[in-house]
């Protein structure tokens, strides 16, 4: 901080913004290009198999939302309002299925349920009959993209209804209201946000799905996109699909951002007063067993196959691969997370110091990256590239530019959990810093920094997992000889090398799981 | 601060190091990279002590890297499975010619590039797997012939999203013309047993479990079903007889695609790069092919492997193989605008 | 006895928070709790409401036992400190929920009464503190409870709106004649509007309960007098004796000799602060006594404060 002193009368707010802007017109040019190329456009006639694509994805986003949010609310509510011990611990099953990635999850199930899977040859070998179940369709694949996604829903929702419910149930016992009257009336209502914002993170976690729409045939747009640039030469229309896809995400983030200012209207006033009801009548083995559903899809099964897997071929694997596999997924999701919470932190403190219109548009143009399709952000880097070759051709094929475009896409993961911190830390504690004589840089590392440890610590962490199990951005844009164990772990199941892939699945799920276990511990009191 | 502006640079320097080798090296953009590719670079390397590196992506995506990377792209080889890739990557001019002398005399004439500019590894042909109890041999003609009503409701194949189909489509609409091609198209959808689900091998299982009579294969699928360590695909791979489609003497032949290299225009590896082709080219590497992954091998000296050698010699498509790319867009729209899925 | 607690008992694990607890209201009166945190003051409201279960003892509301009633069927109004209102609902819809039957005029006079009847379309978080708390209040009485209980309902409100909120509680309770039950921390409010006054301690001998010049006068130990103003203590002849400031009169002679420390002006009166021996005196005066005066002081036995 120290070069950034006083200079001529320019203050350090000023340099700090403008180097801040700059940082963020650096993260986003792959949106402005999508939007300058989009310009360039001559002629586009919407022909009707387009417009299958949209209802495609359309149908898939439905059916999965719609299944994420049964799997997610129903236990959220069962395990928050009934006697269930250990609810720690259900908590934490109910947020692993995140370290499964979809991919794995449909591939898996593809296996399991499939036309000569592990069922059917059961079937065929104990009962002489065939499983005949058309697995590789839309709806089944938005029930196992549902089994993979709903603990976003679940993480949001489980906290909403714990302090909501703690704050009214009490008054709602005193009016007469039952306990199913409560939630409808009352818990539901003010929990909608949190289904909302949850919901939101599953809906870009679709549109940016590849690898198991890809394989179960289903045309959505991230599918179309890379088929119309790659197989076709028709740069315009995927050009066309990826505007779409983001001005979908900007209506939902504006959607999103109108219900939560409703919110903290309304919600002003909730104290978590710690009301519960008083005896718990219900059926403990039914509420057991709702709850344990969607673990035991989500999770267990999927676990039992794979390590099932890795056990029938552990002769055949190449460990040599394997660990130098990891130590590159490792390193690249430790760089990129330190990087991107650096600069997210870094951002989000100016922004706090100077509200100023620019940097906002900045920070909702920074959290899109992560509703685009990475495989549009691998390409539209190559669009940039190419366009301004030769200067820059020499980052292509570097990890400097892959970690760029980490950047751009997980920025967004980084920035929520600070930004909410920095909302509980009015600049008031500032002040309070200035009035007791502490320098600038006293009052980050004594009374900023000691606040937002948490938020920082979680970013990390969420980049982390996020850039570890990442796909078709590294797919594209990877240097030479360099593969993660996603890229290794798709591209075999896409060779129908199930078993080979299994072991890079079963990598990225320890590590991922782990990784989430840590962060409950760590907030354990915090959550 | 500034602990963040060195880590950056010092990323930066990173990234840019991986460039820097002072040993012998070949680099290889490459669609296929299965066991047998493996094995064959590794002898290459032990041989020529040549390090090779290899990027496997698909041809599309293969190909957009390069054009990006323009003069500093690093790689020698572009391998793909598919002519139409090919004639692709030399459309968009970032082939050089190869020098025909050693290599392409080995190599069957009517599987190399009329322009010179890449080189056959192996070849398949895309034929009909059939069941032999329910299915007369007699019945069976050509590709065009599968739209009769003879074959409602017994016809097995892939997506249309699959490139050997595209292949396939693009030599009928070579043949045949834009319209005769979609015609064909969308009668041959009529006769689907089945909306097309699953890969290859899945449409030959699903022969054995009676959901349909013949399929469209790769005719190396049938090689690798009856060399599997399952005994099951082991079982279905004897269950069915292989059928090479348009073979009468007024027919043009079977339709075959081929996995081939072209060398890259910025190669900086020029010389290596030509003493793999003639590795790969070489009978070594072209029965080590024909026995492992029951490719047809394109080296005349070279005879294919037992298990393909049964099926007999077939007449192939003399279609200049560039028109598999030449023809890919249109075949691509046609399957889009049908109800191909 | 319109309300009747006897016996009443509850344990938080071994922790004994009410222990055989009786007292009793006639209709229309007015009871207010007050006791340092943590002597059960919101438990006990928790028991009566039936918020939480009990161990023993009995409640009778108009001879009708209450105890194992389900809170609804209680009638029982409670108005809790923080959060009394229903975000998303807006104030006419918190004040008739889930009612059936509705009295309009009665209705019309709480709203009327408590001053709210231009809130009624508004939402709990574009009306102040003090408007929450008399919605709440209002709520509670349009379904005629027998027994109404608050729980520091003016906790949050800053001094001016306070007074006002404090003021339009009190009077639509006296005129609904509704029994009641207040915890209070602020002694002043429990003195002006309480029938009686029950102080809960942590030590369960030191409950008790009486009118408030009972409790004010005769308090059974020092932390309760404590609650209701200054204590002097001092060391009179080998005993220790207790007494209040303004219970103190200054003569020409008496045993009591002290030398004062220093005056303070307090508006109405001084504030004098006095030494005697090793302890401290305090008292008021209508004027200045100078530093360093000699004075003398008498307490009349009937002020004096004796505790267990």
């Amino acid at each position: 901080m120290k070069f950034l002193k006083i200079q001529n009368g320019i203050s350090t707010k000023n340099v700090l913004t403008i180097f801040t802007l700059i940082i963020g017109i650096i993260i986003i040019m792959p949106i402005l290009f999508i939007l300058i190329e989009s310009l360039n456009l001559k002629s586009f006639d919407f022909s009707s198999s387009l417009l299958n694509y949209f209802f495609s994805t359309f149908k898939l986003v439905f059916y999965t939302c719609f299944i994420s949010i049964i799997f997610a609310v129903v236990p959220a509510w069962i395990i928050t309002f009934s006697d269930i011990k250990h609810k720690n611990i259900f908590d934490l099953l109910n947020i692993l299925p995140l370290a499964i990635p979809g991919y794995i999850m449909a591939f898996t199930y593809a296996d399991i349920l499939g036309f000569n899977g592990y069922f059917d040859i059961f079937l065929q070998r104990n009962f002489n009959t065939r499983l005949s179940l058309d697995v590789l369709s839309l709806e089944w694949l938005s029930f196992f993209l549902a089994l993979s996604l709903y603990p976003y829903i679940y993480a949001t929702t489980r906290i909403s209804f714990k302090l909501i419910g703690g704050t009214y149930i009490g008054l709602s016992e005193i009016l007469g209201l039952s306990k199913i009257k409560t939630f409808f009336k009352i818990i539901l209502p003010l929990s909608i946000s949190a289904i909302f914002s949850g919901t939101m993170l599953v809906i870009m976690e679709i549109l940016n799905e590849y690898g198991a729409v890809n394989y179960f045939g289903i045309k959505t747009f991230s599918v179309g996109i890379f088929k119309y640039w790659f197989s076709m030469d028709d740069k315009s229309t995927a050009i066309v699909f990826s505007l779409l896809l983001l001005i979908i995400v900007l209506c939902l983030m504006w959607g999103l951002n109108y219900i939560k200012k409703n919110d903290e209207k309304i919600k002003y006033n909730i104290k978590n007063l710690n009301h519960n009801y008083k005896k718990k009548y219900e059926n403990k083995i039914i509420s057991f067993g709702i709850v344990s559903i969607p673990i035991f899809f989500g999770l267990i099964i999927p676990l039992i196959f794979i390590i099932k897997n890795v056990k029938k071929n552990f002769n055949i694997y190449d460990w040599g691969e394997l660990f130098s596999v990891f130590i590159n997924t490792f390193y690249i999701a430790l760089i990129s997370s330190i990087i991107i919470t650096v600069i997210s932190f870094f951002i989000l403190s100016v922004k706090r110091y100077n509200k100023t219109n620019k940097i906002n548009l900045l920070t909702i143009f920074l959290s899109t990256g992560y509703a685009i399709p990475g495989a549009v952000i691998g390409l539209s880097f190559m669009l940039i590239l190419q366009y301004l070759s030769p200067n820059l051709n020499f980052l292509m094929g570097t990890i400097t530019l892959l970690i760029y475009a980490y950047i751009f896409r997980f920025i967004a993961v980084a920035i929520f959990p600070i930004e909410s911190n920095f909302k509980q830390q009015p600049l008031k504690f500032d002040e309070l810093g200035k009035s007791l004589n502490l320098t600038s840089t006293q009052i980050f590392t004594k009374i900023n920094f000691p606040l937002s440890k948490f938020a920082i610590i979680s970013s990390f962490l969420l980049v982390f997992i996020d850039v570890f199990k990442e796909l078709p951005l590294t797919l594209i844009l990877r240097p030479f000889n360099y593969e993660t164990l996603a890229t290794q772990a798709y591209q075999y199941a896409n060779e129908e090398m199930l078993s080979y892939s299994s072991v890079y699945s079963l990598s990225i799920i320890v590590v991922c799981s782990i990784i989430i276990i840590l962060s409950k511990l760590i907030f354990k009191s915090k959550i | 601060m500034n602990k963040f502006v060195i880590l950056l640079l010092s990323i930066l320097l990173l990234g840019c190091n991986s460039k820097k080798n002072k040993n012998e090296i070949l680099n290889i953009y490459s669609k296929r990279h299965y066991q047998v590719d493996k094995d064959l670079f590794k002898k290459f390397e032990e041989e020529n002590n040549i390090k090779v590196n290899v990027i496997k992506a698909s041809s599309d995506e293969l190909i957009e890297r390069i054009k990006t990377e323009g003069e500093n792209c690093p790689a020698d080889l572009l391998i793909t499975v598919d002519a139409g890739k090919l004639y692709k990557a030399a459309n968009e001019k970032l082939l050089e010619k190869i020098n025909v002398n050693d290599i392409n005399g080995n190599v069957k004439e009517e599987l190399v590039d009329k322009n010179g500019f890449w080189i056959p590894i192996t070849y398949r042909a895309r034929i009909i797997a059939y069941n032999p109890i329910k299915v007369n041999i007699q019945d069976l003609s050509t590709y065009e012939d599968l739209t009769s009503k003879n074959w409602e409701n017994r016809v097995l194949v892939r997506s249309s999203t699959n490139a050997y189909n595209q292949a396939l489509l693009s030599s009928l609409v070579a043949h045949h013309g834009e319209e005769v091609a979609s015609q064909w198209c969308n009668d041959l959808v009529s006769n689907f047993a089945r909306e097309p689900k699953g890969n290859d091998r899945d449409q030959v299982r699903a022969i054995v479990a009676n959901i349909g009579d013949i399929a469209i294969v790769n005719s190396y699928y049938i090689g690798l079903l009856k060399s599997s360590t399952d005994s099951l695909d082991r079982k279905i791979g004897e269950s069915v007889n292989v059928f090479f489609p348009n073979q009468a003497k007024n027919e043009r032949g079977a339709h075959v695609n081929i996995s081939g290299l072209g060398l890259l225009k910025n190669a900086p590896n020029k010389n290596n790069a030509i003493k793999f082709m003639k590795f790969i080219t070489s009978e070594y590497a072209q029965e080590y092919y024909t026995n492992n992954s029951y490719e047809y091998p394109v080296n005349k000296n070279v005879k294919p492997s037992n298990i393909i050698a049964e099926w007999g010699d077939f007449k192939i498509d003399n279609l200049d193989l560039n028109e598999l790319g030449i023809k890919r867009k249109k075949a691509i729209e046609i399957f889009e605008n049908s109800k191909w899925n | 006895m319109f309300l009747n607690i006897k016996n009443l008992s509850k344990k938080y694990g071994e922790n004994s928070i009410l222990s055989n607890l009786s007292f009793s209201l006639n209709k229309g009166e007015i009871i207010s709790i007050i006791g340092s945190s943590g002597s059960g003051k919101t438990t006990l409201l928790k028991c009566i409401s039936g918020l939480c279960d009990i161990d023993t003892g009995e409640i009778t509301i108009n001879l009708k036992a209450i105890q194992n009633l389900e809170p609804n069927k209680r009638n029982i109004g409670y108005v809790f400190q923080e959060s009394p209102l229903f975000p998303h609902l807006n104030v006419i819809d918190n004040i008739l929920f889930n009612m059936k039957d509705i009295d309009n005029e009665k209705l019309n006079f709480l709203l009327e009464k408590i001053q709210i009847e231009h809130l009624t379309n508004r939402y709990p978080h574009e009306i102040s503190g003090g408007e929450n708390q008399r919605v709440s209040v209002a709520r509670s009485l349009i379904r005629n409870p027998s027994l109404l209980l608050l729980d520091e309902p003016f906790n949050n409100l800053d001094n001016q709106i306070r007074k006002n909120t404090k003021e339009l509680v009190f009077d639509i309770i006296k005129k609904t004649k509704t029994t009641t039950i207040i915890v209070n921390h602020n002694i002043k409010e429990s003195l002006e509007i309480a029938d009686k006054i029950l102080v809960l301690d942590k030590d369960i001998k030191n409950n008790m309960i009486g009118t408030p010049l009972e409790i004010y006068s005769k308090p059974r130990n020092l932390e309760t007098a404590r609650l209701f103003g200054e204590i002097n203590s001092i060391n009179l002849e080998n005993e220790k004796i207790y007494f209040r400031p303004h219970n103190i009169s200054i003569v020409d002679k008496s045993n009591i000799k002290v030398k004062v420390i220093e005056s303070i002006f307090l508006g109405s009166h001084y504030k004098i602060t006095a030494k005697f021996e090793k302890d401290k005196v305090i008292l008021f005066n209508n004027e200045y006594i100078k530093k360093n005066t000699i004075i003398y002081l008498n307490i009349e036995e009937k002020y004096l404060m004796k505790f267990n």
